[in-house]
């Protein structure tokens, strides 16, 4: 469940906060967001920036590869084993 | 023999070091200056076949590739001038493109056929398609597509160059830029103009055969006219950066190392990721002896950290519009002092020369604020199939001898040093810049305003430090229509680059007391939203 809320809030932070504007449908969990241009350099950027405001995560610059950025699925997966503690039950960071 | 023309540089480098690697793909892809030099002749072999001559556009729709640069010399030794289309933009603005510059031949790879058939060979009345592997399927021909013509054919042309005479003001390329009207406008760059800045760039830089030139930028964007054209000037090697290295620091990093790369260009934007997340440090990249870098402002204080990380490495600033190549250069000596929120454009280059002209066109003493209008060798010919355009941009200089020769009007407001220096001020209009691509707002607002739903709109620019600028478009639309439809439209019409952050719906635009859209409270509404959301994320609707 957890990893499902990351996977939602991403979608939903890419659909509205990026340059990216594909329809929401497309923005499927194994979507491969690079091949597709999802994510370009400033929207690495900012999804990085995302993860750390709201999911309380810190992503180092050796997780800034590919691989981890490849699905929005690994994108959360990435989010979650950065710090598997700081994510409530929703997911998101408590206010 | 002096180079007058662009493949000149290449025939030369294949006759002194026919062995050397012209190119690398950065993934163990090469081809040799020999090679290159004889596949590019057969190219232009074929294309002439095809009634390619002098004066020509052929239109290229590749990803970037060991293949591309081949189309490149290719189309210019048989006579025509290179028109790069940028492979990720909508089919509809590469329609319009094609279109506007009356191209009938397009030479592209299997991933762009269907689109390049179908599509932009329709609306364009392209008439050949030249793809470059493998062959096409089975039945083209019933579906009505242009002449499909396979690059195999080339393999039966001769490897010698094609006898076209030009001369140096023949055009070289045509490369697109948002226009404020809604269209692209095609500045049209000669040799002359080219090789002005390329052969400028050499001696300054003192290119080598031994170096490895980075290729950053895709060919629709200025910046690769150093690296594709300055490599071989040099007789170095171009090393193509995959797209995935300049997503992420790290690799990019990596990528400089391995590659061992010794002359970088890029913008701005990508250094400064490079410097916050490459994880660099002193003594890393020893090869890297020269890193310019053009298209918007660098800031400071990310410059100032990778100066110090990399204590061996030249910095320069190269300025200029695509209309002028690059016209001046500032040379980073030392780094920029704390206090200094940015650093200059600097001083002409060879065989340009600048003025700095008040609202009624009048030069401005020293030291005081006006708009750049340069001359010289790097000044482009025009935009193509617009006189108005252009008779607006290359205004008559009053110093010409002959009473012929021209200016062109950057819009940049500057002001020189003490020093003689020259610093960028703003713009006189709303063009704006993120990540170096030149933006028309009026460009993405025309777009907006012709969707079915959409009353008015307002697109405004925010300065952002990572990338320039982000773009932000508050729009009034009919009741049923979302911002999500607004943006997917815009994906259709617009290059990603060009398309709003963030749109917002509202009721209606705010205006001043003689009407006007106040883009003034727009821009103070965006700052409050910015200042009130660390990031600037979540405030779209």
């Amino acid at each position: 469940m957890r990893k499902e809320a990351v996977i939602d809030r991403l979608r939903e932070f890419i659909v509205t906060s990026t340059s990216w504007s594909g329809p929401r449908e497309k923005l499927t969990a194994d979507l491969p967001l690079l091949e597709n241009g999802v994510l370009d350099s400033l929207g690495i950027f900012e999804v990085v920036a995302f993860l750390e405001e709201e999911c309380d995560v810190t992503i180092g610059d050796e997780d800034l590869v590919p691989a981890n950025f490849a699905t929005l699925s690994a994108i959360a997966d990435l989010a979650t084993a950065a710090n598997p503690d700081a994510t409530d039950s929703d997911g998101v960071k408590q206010r | 023999m002096t180079p007058y023309l662009l493949s000149h540089y290449l025939a030369l480098a294949a006759e002194a070091r026919p062995d050397a690697r012209a190119v690398e793909d950065g993934a163990g892809g090469s081809i040799t200056y020999r090679d290159l030099d004889e596949r590019s002749s057969r190219l232009a072999n074929l294309l002439v076949a095809l009634g390619v001559g002098r004066g020509d556009r052929v239109a290229l729709c590749l990803t970037k590739s060991i293949e591309s640069i081949v189309t490149v010399y290719g189309i210019m030794k048989a006579g025509a001038a290179y028109v790069p289309l940028d492979p990720n933009a909508p089919e509809a603005r590469l329609a319009t493109v094609a279109t506007d510059c009356d191209t009938r031949w397009i030479v592209t790879d299997p991933e762009h056929l269907e689109s390049s058939s179908t599509v932009l060979a329709p609306a364009a009345g392209l008439q050949h398609v030249i793809v470059d592997s493998p062959p096409p399927g089975e039945g083209v021909e019933a579906k009505g597509w242009p002449m499909i013509h396979h690059i195999d054919a080339v393999g039966d042309q001769p490897s010698t160059a094609p006898v076209v005479r030009l001369i140096d003001d023949d055009l070289a390329y045509i490369l697109y830029t948002s226009g404020s009207t809604g269209r692209p406008k095609g500045v049209m760059l000669s040799h002359r103009n080219a090789i002005a800045f390329v052969g400028w760039a050499a001696r300054t830089f003192a290119l080598y055969g031994d170096d490895r030139v980075s290729n950053h930028a895709p060919l629709h964007f200025d910046l690769s006219v150093f690296d594709v054209f300055g490599a071989a000037a040099a007789s170095a090697t171009l090393i193509l950066v995959p797209p995935n290295v300049s997503l992420f620091p790290r690799e990019a990093a990596r990528f400089l190392a391995e590659q061992r790369i010794s002359v970088w260009y890029s913008v701005p934007s990508i250094l400064s990721m490079l410097t916050l997340r490459g994880g660099l440090t002193p003594g890393d990249l020893p090869d890297l002896r020269t890193i310019l870098f053009a298209g918007e402002v660098f800031p400071t204080k990310y410059l100032r950290r990778l100066m110090a990380v990399l204590p061996h490495t030249r910095f320069a600033n190269l300025y200029g519009p695509t209309e002028t190549n690059v016209c001046t250069w500032y040379d980073v000596v030392e780094p920029p002092p704390d206090d200094a929120d940015d650093i200059p454009i600097g001083i002409p280059i060879d065989n340009d020369d600048v003025v700095v002209v008040g609202a009624a066109d009048e030069p401005v003493a020293a030291g005081e604020e006006g708009e750049l209008l340069v001359r010289g060798a790097t000044v482009m010919q025009g935009y193509w199939g617009d006189t108005q355009k252009t008779a607006a941009s290359l205004v008559p200089d009053p110093e010409s001898p002959n009473g012929r020769g021209v200016m062109y009007r950057t819009g940049d407001l500057v002001r020189q040093q003490p020093d003689g220096n020259l610093r960028f001020l703003g713009r006189r209009d709303t063009q704006v810049k993120s990540r170096g691509y030149r933006i028309e707002l009026g460009e993405i607002e025309t777009v907006i305003n012709a969707h079915d739903g959409v009353i008015e709109s307002a697109v405004i620019a925010v300065a952002d430090e990572l990338v320039g600028t982000r773009i932000r478009c508050h729009v009034v639309c009919r009741a049923e229509v979302t911002a999500s439809e607004i943006a997917a439209y815009c994906s259709t019409r617009l290059p990603n680059y060009m398309i709003p952050e963030f749109f917002e719906l509202r009721d209606s635009l705010p205006r001043t007391s003689n009407g006007k859209v106040d883009r003034q409270a727009l821009a103070e509404h965006a700052l409050t939203l910015a200042a009130s959301k660390p990031g600037g994320a979540g405030d779209a609707p």
